[in-house]
């Protein structure tokens, strides 16, 4: 993974520095409080429902086994002794002192990390394949473009009151996008074109009060452009988007209100004074940034086929583990193994010091001491070698990290909802712990297969309930929580937006609807029939008619 | 409009207030000029021996002014709310796009904490909008001394860094 040099270590304690001062500032009454707040959030602090919540950037997912302990030491001095791993492969402190977030910053510092522009209307984390650099159909590795992209917009001084947020994702794969770019502000597809490497470029994506699929805007970038084509788009977008309300300010409504082809025409003639350019990236560069993402230490093995199917045989749980949790890999004898957050009880993404210390310590002895977040809010050992599969598999369980529900309808990626957060119209937890322990029973939830069951608390879509094949969105109506259920969202290539069922559903109402959208599924499916592909198959009819049969 | 800084230092007996927002008084005795007006009246002013200056708007863009950049000694970018973050592009514009090479003056609604990125924009003058704001400011004009991109004064860190080889 990335290390810092000099410079880049004396850039993050710098902004220890200011931020401690701005405070200070603040805690002196000599900075209001609605000035505070654009600089507080660009530091990712948040003044929430119940306290502070401060996100901590972990560019695009990646993080050391010395990162994470640093995170639950931190956890356990300035909080509640856990943490909250977010769909933007981020991770949240929810109980935070103000006075204390400048002293948590320089704790993080020392090991090479930062909460800067988690929040706010700027540049935010740019995010990628979980699985990135260890996947066989790479058209080469993201995570080089993922740390320039994160140096270009770090403190860039341009781009930090933009109208509204901006994300950025790039996907490595072509085959699939467990990025979901085409549901980002600006989406990176790599393409290998006659040897050359470039991006595909899709803008005007996103989710929030109106989910839009993001339209090509480039075919082929070559790399050494990336840079100054992201300053034209930024600078075409902090111009011309709307400011006067914030529900329409982000990019996606500025490529729809212009059309994609006036966008481009745009974007293109800014470019044309931009390219080779100072910010035009240079080989040596490249190389330098790429040279920390070279493969690790791998040891020359076969794939462990015999062993592990004895293993399988042998421990019927540890079959179930493999075929959910365990990831194939470009490199033989090795495998990629998602340690899951989901766990009945627990909320989404939460993990505590101790849990976390176990994963540091299990990414220590088994995958060269790294990990990744993934979105759907799980953690991941990407080199795990195959004939240590079993031995991680009973460590995994002993720390609660071996629920082999990855990719299922038990695996609900979910926001903190009403429970913390103040924008909120629902409360998101308690209705996934009540999804998980309605489907506790994890053979029937593995013969449903690959089902993505997203929830959000409100329309800013925190838990990406659009582009869930299920997604649950919590809605306000005269003080009371309802939800609306909406079928057939797909993050990935072939990208769609859910459609909504009918009217909306009071919580103790939400488990009975989706036990009757699974059982209309499993009815009709086909042999082996994905979900999605049984929703785009029947289309909404036959679920509507379960659904609102008696319940309304 | 004073608690003015400029190239970095404060500034006491600045002429220049931003007609058709400021009234005139001492030592305000150069009207800035809205852009529209000037535009209309170009010929005259840039016949004459006068020191030129216009304002902007946060709706004004800065291109029509790039044929008369010349005899213009400054351009005010005014901000009705910090929020607002046009004016970086449009500093950056008028600097590196347009050469322009007068002053840059920001006005309006901005905080001591934004200086910083506008100066690296190529804003050089601030008039701020209080004394104790101003002083605040020339303290932060500069909290990092190394930046990723490239901006108005400094190349990108990447060629800096291969240049510490």
């Amino acid at each position: 993974m990335y290390r810092y040099d000099a410079y880049d270590q004396r850039l993050v304690d710098e902004r220890v520095a200011q931020f401690r001062e701005q405070t200070q500032r603040f805690l002196d009454g000599k900075l209001a409080g609605d000035e505070f707040l654009p600089l507080r959030l660009q530091n990712g602090l948040y003044i929430q429902r119940h306290a502070p919540m401060l996100r901590i950037a972990i560019p695009y997912g990646l993080l050391s086994a010395t990162q994470l302990r640093k995170i639950a030491d931190l956890s356990d001095q300035f909080d509640k002794g856990y943490a909250h791993f977010t769909t933007r492969q981020n991770v949240q402190f929810n109980w935070p002192a103000l006075e204390d977030v400048p002293e948590i910053l320089a704790g993080l510092a020392e090991v090479q990390m930062h909460a800067i522009q988690t929040s706010g209307n700027c540049i935010r984390n740019t995010t990628t394949d979980q699985f990135a650099g260890v996947l066989r159909d790479e058209i080469a590795d993201p995570r080089p473009w993922c740390e320039l992209i994160r140096q270009w917009s770090t403190l860039h001084p341009e781009f930090a009151f933009l109208p509204r947020k901006f994300k950025i994702a790039v996907n490595g794969s072509p085959e699939t996008d467990r990025a979901a770019v085409r549901f980002h502000d600006i989406g990176l597809e790599m393409v290998n074109q006659d040897g050359e490497i470039g991006f595909r470029v899709f803008v005007g994506g996103g989710l929030g009060r109106t989910p839009l699929v993001g339209q090509k805007v480039c075919s082929f970038l070559p790399a050494q452009h990336l840079l100054t084509y992201l300053d034209a788009i930024l600078r075409v977008y902090n111009l011309n988007g709307r400011r006067d309300n914030k529900y329409k300010a982000r990019i996606k409504i500025l490529v729809k209100a212009l059309g994609v082809d006036v966008f481009r025409e745009r974007v293109e003639a800014e470019w044309a004074h931009l390219k080779d350019g100072p910010g035009t990236l240079t080989t040596e560069e490249i190389e330098r940034v790429a040279t920390h993402f070279v493969d690790p230490d791998y040891a020359v093995l076969d794939d462990a086929d015999e062993l592990l199917a004895t293993q399988q045989k042998e421990f019927p749980g540890f079959k179930r583990w493999m075929d959910r949790n365990v990831q194939w890999h470009k490199k033989a004898g090795y495998a990629a193994v998602t340690l899951s957050l989901k766990k009945v009880g627990y909320a989404p993404g939460d993990c505590t010091s101790a849990q976390m210390r176990d994963a540091a310590a299990l990414a220590e002895q088994y995958s060269f001491s790294e990990l990744r977040v993934s979105h759907n809010q799980n953690l991941i050992l990407a080199d795990v070698r195959q004939d240590a599969l079993f031995e991680l598999w009973q460590a995994a369980k002993a720390s609660g990290f071996a629920t082999p529900n990855i990719g299922t309808l038990n695996d609900v990626i979910c926001c903190p909802g009403g429970d913390y957060c103040a924008l909120a119209n629902a409360k998101s937890i308690p209705i996934a712990e009540a999804i998980q322990a309605q489907f506790d029973d994890l053979d029937y939830v593995h013969d449903l297969g690959d089902l993505d069951l997203n929830i959000s608390g409100c329309m800013n879509a925190c838990g990406h309930h659009h582009i869930g094949n299920i997604g649950v969105l919590g809605v306000d109506k005269k003080g009371e929580e309802f939800y609306q259920i909406s079928l057939g969202g797909d993050s990935g290539l072939n990208a769609r937006v859910g459609k909504i069922l009918g009217p909306s559903f009071k919580a103790i109402e939400v488990v009975e609807v989706i036990t009757r959208i699974i059982d209309v599924f499993v009815e009709q499916r086909h042999d082996n029939e994905p979900f999605i592909d049984a929703v785009e198959r029947l289309g909404l009819t036959p679920f509507k008619e379960r659904v609102y049969a008696s319940t309304h | 409009m004073q608690a003015l800084i400029k190239d970095g230092q404060r500034v006491f007996d600045d002429p220049w207030f931003i007609s058709g927002l400021e009234d005139r008084g001492k030592p305000a005795t150069q009207p800035l000029v809205p852009i529209a007006q000037f535009l209309d009246q170009h010929q005259e002013w840039t016949d004459s021996d006068a020191v030129i200056g216009v304002w902007l708007s946060e709706d004004d863009m800065p291109d029509a002014l790039e044929p008369y950049l010349d005899r213009l000694d400054i351009i005010a970018l005014h901000l009705p709310k910090f929020a607002d973050g046009r004016a970086f592009s449009k500093a950056r514009l008028l600097r590196q796009r347009f050469g322009f090479q007068g002053e840059i003056r920001l006005t309006g609604d901005f905080l001591p904490d934004q200086a910083a990125y506008y100066a690296r924009c190529g804003v050089n003058a601030f008039a701020c909008r209080t004394e104790e704001e101003a002083d605040i400011a020339v303290a932060l004009l500069a909290p990092f001394s190394v930046h990723y991109q490239s901006d108005a004064h400094q190349a990108t860190l990447f060629e800096r860094r291969h240049e510490a080889r």
